[in-house]
């Protein structure tokens, strides 16, 4: 083998070393995704390195490269350019909406993302969450494990659009993929004092299905531990929900209740007063990652047919 | 292979490995951990939440003011919590006196290798303690389970996380959210 390709060779096989042990997390706490490894900017620059490399290499022994070698050259500059955009140009964002919840994204621009290329810009589109279905049992009696959602997106210069899908079954619009990931139920809680209200909102907890328990904190040390069971009553009263309310290790409530039903702790009062549905929507525009996929699937490819016993003029070199 | 590649090769495998280890924080000690065995593991996690729940009584007990500090195993956000807590407590002229009973592992698992749960079922004592006559009222025997959550910092364990259930309650499955 001669200098140039040689040194592409270790330098691939020292990025390809890099990359696994990274990945197996002999040194971290945890494993990293293998997304976030590839992402990492040693790793960018590293195949960047490899790809000129190789390049150089396919155009000093020009006369050596045949069809399988140039296919290989190919996939590893599809999947350098497409973690190069997905570097700069990616965007992908989980967005929780509860039925009947607004959202804009270039108001709400940072919650919920997850990555954001350099030069990326935030795509400009609104959703609107118009109802949630969940498929196998609309109280969520049976484990609720398929949801359906209706949204209407609207973007700038196009008409609003309905769109219906559900989990597992992403959709494309407008240049964006769009995919379920959670849902569960939202509770609007009312806080009292004195029989004001001090504060009301909508929290969105994994509930589904029944028996789960899922909790939340406002301002104070308390900790409120929710579970819904849909259609449960006591004595001809409708009590779905189970609520325990807990100071640090301290269980100051325990008990089932109804929605609008007081509850008093401390020197105040919790209820919930409405019950709506939520889903967690990932939204992404990921060329550059789909890219990157595509050249390291022809990578994988690229290198057996190049390992494989190769037969014809080339056979030696 | 081309003979002439092997060294080489292998001095990119190794260089590889060192590069890993000069980029990750408290390389050493992760190492240490993944060699470690489990039996090991589950007594320091089952250490640190002895030691957690010593320090948590102290607090309540000297009303924060403990040298403990430093050694208490918990997250930023616990002990805001538990200051909080001790806090309100401060402003009605009392403190609410933890008194640990009884203290029995249940479980004590690493889910991922940055990852623990430990599980218990806990006999607390409380009682509010007046800051200025100094007595004591209203006792309350609180029997409970805990679930803490763990992660690892470099060679020690610390509470990220801990959800309370009466001592007859089912714990749920763990919630996605924490994962």
């Amino acid at each position: 083998m001669k200098k140039l390709p040689r040194v592409a060779f270790l330098l691939a096989l020292y990025t390809v070393s890099f990359i696994a042990i990274v990945r197996l997390g002999i040194f971290s706490a945890e494993p990293p995704p293998f997304r976030g490894v590839l992402m990492f900017w040693l790793v960018l620059v590293l195949s960047l390195a490899v790809f000129i490399l190789l390049l150089a290499s396919a155009a000093a022994y020009r006369d050596r490269m045949d069809r399988a070698r140039w296919f290989g050259l190919f996939s590893v500059g599809l999947l350098v350019t497409g973690l190069w955009a997905s570097r700069f140009a990616d965007y992908r964002i989980d967005v929780v909406l509860t039925e009947g919840q607004v959202y804009e994204s270039d108001e709400y621009r940072s919650v919920g993302l997850l990555s954001m290329g350099l030069f990326s810009t935030v795509p400009k589109f609104g959703l609107t969450m118009e109802n949630i279905a969940l498929e196998d049992a609309d109280d969520g009696s049976a484990g609720g494990s398929r949801v359906r959602a209706r949204f209407q997106l609207r973007s700038p210069g196009a008409p609003p659009r309905m769109i219906t899908f559900s989990k597992g079954m992403p959709q494309y619009q407008r240049g964006m993929f769009l995919k379920i990931r959670n849902f569960g139920y939202s509770l609007r809680y009312a806080m009292k004092k004195s029989g004001r209200v001090l504060e009301s909102n909508f929290i969105s907890l994994r509930v589904i299905p029944s028996g789960s328990e899922d909790y939340f904190r406002l301002l104070g040390p308390h900790t409120f531990y929710v579970r819904y069971y849909p259609g449960r009553s006591e004595g001809g009263v409708e009590r779905p929900l189970k609520l325990k309310i807990a100071r640090n290790k301290d269980i100051i409530f325990r008990g089932y209740i109804a929605l609008n039903q007081d509850v008093p702790f401390e020197d105040a009062t919790i209820s919930f007063e409405e019950k709506r549905k939520w889903v967690e929507v990932s939204i992404s525009r990921p060329w550059g990652e789909l890219a990157a996929w595509t050249g390291l699937v022809l990578c994988c490819i690229s290198a057996v047919t190049l390992l494989a016993p190769r037969t014809g003029k080339h056979a030696s070199s | 292979m081309n003979r002439k590649l092997i060294l080489p090769s292998a001095i990119a495998v190794l260089l590889a490995l060192a590069t890993s280890f000069l980029l990750n924080q408290d390389s050493t000690a992760n190492l240490l951990f993944h060699i470690k065995n489990a039996t090991a593991v589950g007594r320091d996690l089952e250490r640190t939440v002895d030691l957690f729940n010593k320090l948590y009584a102290s607090f309540y007990v000297t009303g924060g003011d403990s040298p403990g500090l430093n050694a208490f195993p918990a997250a930023d956000i616990i002990k805001r919590r538990i200051f909080q807590d001790i806090n309100l407590w401060r402003q009605r002229g009392q403190w609410l006196i933890h008194d640990l009973h009884v203290q029995e592992f249940r479980r004590a698992e690493v889910l991922s290798p940055g990852w623990a749960v430990v599980e218990t079922a806990e006999t607390w004592d409380l009682w509010l303690r007046n800051i200025k006559t100094g007595l004591k009222t209203g006792r309350k025997t609180n029997l409970i389970q805990v679930r803490y959550h763990l992660a690892r910092k470099g060679d020690r364990w610390i509470v990220v996380e801990f959800e309370v259930f009466g001592k007859d309650e089912d714990l749920p499955e763990i919630s996605e959210s924490l994962v």
